[in-house]
């Protein structure tokens, strides 16, 4: 597990450092200095020396850095980390080294609460704020009750949700997001394509509300035979679901019901991946070509699949072009195009992309000879960025959302959906 | 060029390599662009952008453009330009760029401009670049630049180096009969500083031909008597109060490579300038003075050595070095060892020497490995009678804390030291066994082999060698090289010391079986045949030597497990052979010490030729050497004989041996003392060869071959293998061996059979010549009518076919054999289609591992009938290979005749058919000279052309007929045929009747193969 978290800033001095275990020399962040930070080597987050392990993110000029000697998750590490870090933001802003020198009480306090001997334990902001303060008053002498409310939540079955929060007007936001996956051959055969979507939450409730969620999925759906056969035809499969620890998992597995009491604030409900019937929002029909070995002409022409109401903005295409490339000619029926040399691709921005509708961008990529002719350019893939607002890759709908309190308030619940690309990349 | 420092300055801000490279990576898009614009670059720009790119390279990224714009600056006017285009065509370019054919003209340019300078970059580019073909264009400007009046001395000095460089790679390119009048006249040059650059260059030149550049010694030895005598030397040369310490140092080098001059004032002279070098040196006021005084005191020393024709310089010199013996730098303690072993292996006199030798021994034990090794090489070449005890004894001592590099040239001083002077050899038994106790591992084979060779030799050591090394074998920790000497000794001469009590038979037994299990594979070897020979001398042990044989019959090791068989059939069903095939090793011939062979093959490696003399003296020490070893032989042999007379007789009680084998046992030993060549080894090899070609048994002859690999490792890793199957050379021969034995088939007659391993024998033969022509074709015939055999075979490559016919469908799978010790990579074996067939290809090695064998499989179905076969394609590449790689197109043995089947049909549906068709093209009739007239022999070549002979057809018994029916998918084609033997003429007349012209003909020229004689 953990053995140590430490803040390092950039020229490699130690500004915070909490040890959980003693199986780590005192002068790890020296050896962390010489060969990472000194090495330039910071591109790739875990460095391993030896039997020790490295895994630091970097926060504006800091690094934040976990040691270990084990064999870790490291992606429970991480995860840590990137909570961590938002633990922090939540106490004292945006993160930096004079943010942390001037708070390093208060990050030590937070360190020996989330930490215990290497094993994260709770890192709820709600609950960590109830007992950790920013200001360093002492606490009432008769604050015996407060205490024992302090130990209840701490260790008690909802951990993440203080009892007594009010709002005097209750709402709900519930964010569809998706990320659409795709790798298309260059003659147009989708050769792998997968939708990540993750619900994220807004909860704004008093009490302690309880939730139920539901979506069009397929085995809900197929188990209440009562509904029709409409909705049966537009329910979507759900791999991979996982959930934040408010949902009743139980409850999940025996009915396929989201039935959740909601953190306060933003967290992510549940994250799912689909990997049939992705409907793609963009088709993409390539052509370039090489004309000898002195220049390259490429045609992109690119349709929005999705319905006319909708569109798309920040849409970005970029096309690879070879290394060689000297300079090129573009000309687009929308948005602007530029060759961009570090990214050795020509990048085509769009700003807002109508539904139904085409367009193409014709380019003409001069070379300069290389000395080794015969080295031939490997024709990397076309990728896109774009986000669709409304629409969902998956086909994924919010059935229902429903608030259960025991002052029965009604609370005004928002539903937004957007797709967004992921590693979106067509073969050329 | 502000732009450049700008970028540089950019890129060290950089904090990340990532970042770094973004910015690489955007500068070069920016440059590209520039280069591709079509107006013109201003000169200034493109020198701007070329050091750019250099500085990137420079930071290790890849440039693989403005190559062209960085050799257009080379023949830009302004120097500057110029001289940032020689920088980066000098970075970019090596001798093997494609570039350099454009540089060249430009190069030339230079050369041949009137500015200096444009000349001094055009030779550093050539220098610095060099390459075949610039050599060979520029050379003869640069040699011109040279001996030229008028050039300036610094281009001068760059031209000889720049020669120099050319020279060292392409040394043909100077011919000293043109050379060596013109470079004699450069010596007159008075600056010394073009003088020390011609020097270098001489240097190298005269390595290569000392005695086409003997003019240049004349003028050499009056430029260092200038230096010295005359301090004809201008003030900017002096160093530290030196007169031009690195021109002396080179002439005083240079004047190395050649003998004494035979002008007699020119070697006065000579002797002159080494009298005052050594009486002066004396003093020092500094370090960098002493230093350069005692580099030039050095090369002097070395050239008197080498000279050697002056006692009194030599005197002079030998004084000199024994006072620097007990200097007190490192260095110069170094050189003087270093010139003390030149000294001694020249001069006879070593008494001089002799008398500072605890000082030598002393330096064994300084820091410094080097200095250990040449007071090692010093005390090897000061040892004689006198003080040999004590320098081999003061080495065994050093041989206890030496280091490991050391050790092993340290070990085999000592063993050629204590040979050499051994006064008793009870002493040289004694210091081999103390060294291979102090040292084992460092002791190679070939020291113990002497050993063993020695006590074989001296019939007065034998007693004192057994009874020694049994005892050392006695202590636990005893090493494996004592144990491998005490095996094959006690198993010669162990019957020497059977009497007393504490070595008895019995002893010595349960002695080497103790040490058996805990011994590698090459110890247990010798530790068996050592048995074998106890066997036959010791009945008492019979029974227990027997019974250890067979407990190791089904030994895990094949090694072991041959050996024990071989040894326990050999004592129990051959009683008789066996004395004879355990005689007493007879005295070994004599031949050149193994040992000495090695050290002087160590010293070729190291000296550089100046040291010619080394090896002459060494040749004469090999001399005096094998004198030593031969002191008793005489008297030896006589009583050896005498010693097999008795052993004889006392096996003569035992068991009564026929005369036969008495006169065999002395023409072994008759042929024993012709056998004069080889290694030792090579004679305990040829003793077991002998005894086992005695046995006349032919199953233990071909076994034999795994006995003579007594001792050799690699050979028994080869050889041992043979049991498991596992050794990828068997598998290739294997398939060699195929072509014998399934190329016959079981209706082949016993004639047929003789006359195919006759023919297949004389193929093995050939395999190992080299690949011609004829005999692949002659494979591609025998493939022809055999289903499997060997396609192709070289050196390197092996190539054999196994296939399989089924009407049309046929099977085939192709090996690819590796036959030699490197991998073939991209190994590409293509097959191009074909119309008539249709190929199914399994999927093709790329990859050929080093004595393994790749198999292929293809599958193919027969469309249409077809005459000419397919072909494949082969192509690899191979390290070990002359040319790297390797192509070649091979017919496939796939022909019409394969998709034949025999056919039985009645004589009168026969001359039905055959009526039919008449006339070519459908019918083909031949007349020719046949390869054999014998029937069986014809029958069996035409059912291995698959076609079925019709008994009842044709009474004539000379007139065989035959049938068959081509499969292809389309269709199948009939044949008919009639061969008419005449067996008096040696003719054949064939007649070939198919209803396809194309299957006519392919058929004819089958049969044509396989029957006509050439």
């Amino acid at each position: 597990m953990i053995s140590a978290i430490t803040f390092i800033n950039e020229k490699g001095s130690i500004l915070i450092s909490r040890m959980y275990r003693e199986d780590i020399p005192k002068n790890f962040a020296e050896s962390f200095r010489i060969e990472v930070i000194a090495a330039k080597e910071i591109g790739c987050p875990i460095k391993q020396m030896e039997d020790t392990i490295f895994m630091f993110q970097r926060i504006s000029n800091i690094f934040i850095v976990a040691v270990t000697k084990k064999n870790v998750n490291a992606a429970l590490v991480f995860e840590f980390l990137k909570t961590l870090v938002s633990v922090l933001e939540s106490y004292f802003g945006s993160v930096n080294e004079n943010s942390i020198r001037n708070n390093f009480s208060l990050i030590y306090e937070i360190l020996d609460e989330t930490i215990d001997f290497g094993y994260p334990q709770n890192s709820s902001t709600d609950i960590l704020k109830l007992y950790i303060n920013q200001e360093n008053f002492r606490q009432d002498k008769d604050s015996a009750e407060t205490a024992k409310k302090i130990a209840i939540k701490a260790t008690g079955v909802i951990g993440w949700r203080k009892d007594d929060i009010f709002y005097p007007r209750n709402e709900l936001f519930l964010d569809v997001i998706e990320s659409v996956n795709l790798l298309m051959s260059n003659s147009g055969n989708v050769l792998k394509s997968d939708v990540a979507g993750v619900i994220v939450m807004k909860s704004q409730l008093s009490g302690m509300p309880e939730c139920k969620l539901g979506l069009n999925d397929k085995v809900a759906i197929e188990e209440q035979t009562t509904k029709t056969s409409k909705a049966r035809d537009s329910a979507i499969a759900l791999d991979d679901c996982t959930f934040h620890q408010c949902v009743k998992l139980g409850k999940f597995d025996s009915d396929r019901t989201i039935s959740f009491i909601p953190p306060d604030g933003v967290f992510e409900l549940m994250k799912y991946r689909t990997t049939e019937n992705v409907m793609l929002p963009f088709k993409v029909m390539p052509v370039v070509k090489e004309q000898g070995g002195s220049t390259v002409e490429a045609k992109v022409t690119i349709r929005a699949e999705f319905s006319e109401k909708l569109f798309a903005s920040k849409v970005v295409i970029r096309i690879p072009v070879p290394k060689n490339t000297a300079d090129t000619k573009t000309s687009t029926t929308i948005g602007r195009a530029k060759y961009d040399p570090t990214a050795e691709a020509i990048v085509w921005r769009i700003k807002r992309f109508p539904g139904r509708t085409e367009s193409s961008i014709n380019a003409e990529i001069n070379l300069i000879r290389g000395v080794d002719s015969n080295k031939t350019w490997s024709r990397p893939p076309i990728s896109m960025d774009f986000q669709v607002p409304m629409y969902t890759s998956s086909g994924l709908r919010v059935r229902f959302l429903k608030v259960f309190e025991k002052s029965n308030y009604e609370a005004v619940k928002w539903v937004r959906y957007i797709t967004k690309a992921g590693s979106y990349q067509i073969r050329i | 060029m502000k732009g450049l420092r700008n970028y540089i300055k950019e890129l060290r801000k950089c904090s990340t390599k990532e970042q770094e490279r973004q910015r690489v990576i955007k500068e070069m898009a920016h440059i590209r662009q520039q280069f591709k614009k079509s107006s013109g670059l201003s000169g200034y720009d493109r020198k701007k952008y070329v050091a750019k790119l250099i500085y990137t390279y420079m930071n290790g990224y890849e440039i693989d453009f403005g190559y062209i714009e960085a050799i257009e600056l080379l023949g830009s006017k302004k120097y500057s330009e110029k001289r940032i285009g020689y920088l980066a065509v000098a970075i970019f370019l090596n001798e093997n760029s494609e570039f350099v054919k454009l540089i060249i003209n430009s190069i030339d340019k230079d050369l041949r401009s009137d500015d200096e300078k444009f000349q001094c970059l055009g030779l550093t580019a050539i220098a610095n670049i060099g390459g075949k073909e610039m050599a060979e264009s520029l050379t003869s400007q640069v040699q011109k630049l040279l001996v030229a009046v008028n050039t300036n001395r610094f281009v001068r000095k760059k031209a000889a180096l720049c020669l120099l460089r050319l020279f060292r790679k392409y040394p043909d390119l100077m011919v000293s009969s043109e050379w060596a009048e013109r470079c004699a006249t450069l010596m007159n040059e008075p600056d010394l500083g073009v003088v020390t650059s011609l020097l270098s260059l001489f240097l190298s030149l005269v390595a290569k031909d000392p005695d086409g550049y003997l003019p240049i010694q004349e003028k050499a030895i009056n430029a260092l008597a200038r230096v010295v005598l005359d301090r004809d030397v201008r003030p900017d040369y002096i160093y530290h109060d030196v007169l031009a310490p690195w021109v002396q140092v080179k002439l005083l080098r240079l004047l190395q490579y050649w003998p004494s001059p035979k002008s007699k004032s020119v070697s006065k002279k000579l002797n002159n300038v080494l009298n005052h070098i050594l009486s002066t040196g004396k003093g020092g006021r500094d370090r960098n003075h002493i230093n350069s005084t005692q580099a030039i005191l050095f090369e002097a020393i070395d050239l008197v050595i080498q000279l050697g024709n002056s006692r009194s310089l030599m005197k002079d010199s030998t004084k000199k070095l024994l006072e620097f013996l007990s200097s007190k730098d490192l260095n110069v303690r170094y050189l003087t060892l270093n010139s003390l072993t030149h000294l001694m292996i020249v001069s006879e006199d070593t008494s001089n020497v002799k008398s500072h030798q605890q000082q030598i021994i002393n330096a064994l034990n300084e820091n410094d490995i080097s200095i250990k090794k040449r007071a090692l090489d010093l005390l090897y070449f000061i040892c004689d009678h006198s003080n040999s005890r004590e320098i081999v004894g003061e080495l065994i001592k050093f041989l206890q804390v030496a280091d490991h590099e050391i050790k092993d040239d340290l070990v085999l001083k000592i063993a050629i030291l204590a040979e050499r002077f051994a006064t008793d050899f009870s002493w040289y038994v004694d210091v081999i066994l103390k060294v291979i106790r102090l040292a084992g591992d460092s002791v190679s084979d070939d020291i113990w082999y002497r050993v063993v060779r020695i006590v074989t030799n001296n019939k007065s050591l034998r007693n004192y060698a057994a009874r020694t090394l049994f005892h050392t074998m006695q202590s636990p920790k005893c090493h494996e090289k004592a144990i491998m000497v005490g095996a094959f000794v006690l198993g010669e001469f162990g019957a020497v010391i059977a009497k007393k009590e504490n070595s008895s038979p019995q002893v010595q037994f349960a002695l080497l079986k103790s040490k058996f299990h805990s011994s590698s594979r090459k110890t247990k070897s010798i530790i068996l045949t050592a048995f074998l020979k106890m066997r036959v001398r010791h009945q008492e042990i019979r029974d227990k030597i027997d019974s250890f044989f067979k407990t190791h019959v089904s030994s895990i090791e094949p090694e072991i497990q041959q050996r024990a068989v071989e040894y326990s059939t050999l004592s129990v069903n051959f009683p008789n052979l066996l004395p004879v095939a355990c005689e007493p090793m007879p005295p070994f011939p004599e031949k050149e010490n193994a040992l000495l062979k090695r050290i002087k093959e160590q010293q070729e490696d190291t000296m550089d030729p100046r040291a010619w003399s080394l090896q002459q003296k060494s040749t004469e020490e090999q001399e005096t050497t094998s004198k030593l070893e031969t002191i008793d032989k005489e008297k030896d042999t006589g009583e050896d004989e005498k010693e097999t007379a008795k052993q004889s007789k006392l096996i003569d009680d035992d068991e009564d041996i026929p005369q036969e084998v008495l006169e065999a046992r002395k023409r072994e030993a008759e042929q024993m003392k012709s056998n004069q060549s080889g290694g030792i080894m090579d004679d305990i090899m040829s003793i077991d060869n002998n005894l086992m070609n005695q046995t006349g048994n032919s199953g233990y002859q071909k076994s034999s071959q795994q006995l003579d690999l007594i001792t050799d490792p690699t050979n028994i890793s080869q050889t041992g293998n043979t049991a498991n199957n596992q050794n990828p050379q068997n598998d290739i021969d294997e398939l060699r061996n195929l072509d014998i034995t399934i190329g016959m088939g079981p209706q082949n007659s016993q004639n047929n059979q003789e006359n195919l391993i006759g023919d297949s024998g004389m193929l093995l033969t050939d395999a190992e010549e080299k690949m011609t022509e004829s005999r692949s074709r002659l494979l591609f015939l025998r493939l022809c009518v055999n289903p499997a055999g060997v396609l192709f075979e070289n050196d390197f490559l092996q190539i054999g076919i196994k296939s399989e016919y089924h009407g049309p469908v046929g099977k085939m799978m192709i090996f690819f054999g590796n036959k030699t010790d490197f991998p073939f990579t991209s190994f590409h074996a293509h097959i191009p289609p074909v119309p008539f067939l249709k190929f199914n290809v399994g999927d093709a090695p790329n990859l050929v591992r080093p004595k393994t064998q790749e198999k292929m499989l293809i599958s193919f179905e027969c469309q249409e009938e077809f005459g000419d076969p397919p072909t494949m394609n082969i192509s690899l590449a191979c390290e070990g290979l002359q040319d790297k790689g390797f192509k070649s197109i091979f017919d496939l043995p796939i022909i019409p005749n394969k998709f034949l089947e025999p056919v039985n049909i009645s004589a009168q549906d026969f001359f039905g058919k055959w009526r039919q068709i008449s006339g070519p093209p459908l019918e083909s009739q031949d007349v020719f000279s046949a390869v054999t007239v014998n029937l069986t022999n014809i029958a069996s070549i035409i059912s291995g052309i698959k076609l079925g002979i019709l008994p009842a057809v044709d009474q004539n018994p000379n007139n065989i007929v035959i049938a068959g029916v081509f499969c292809s998918k389309k269709k199948q084609v009939g044949i008919l045929g009639r061969v008419e033997v005449s067996q008096v003429k040696k003719m054949i007349k064939l007649t070939l009747k198919t209803p396809s012209s194309t299957i006519t003909s392919a058929l004819r020229k089958i049969f044509l193969s396989q029957l006509q004689a050439n």
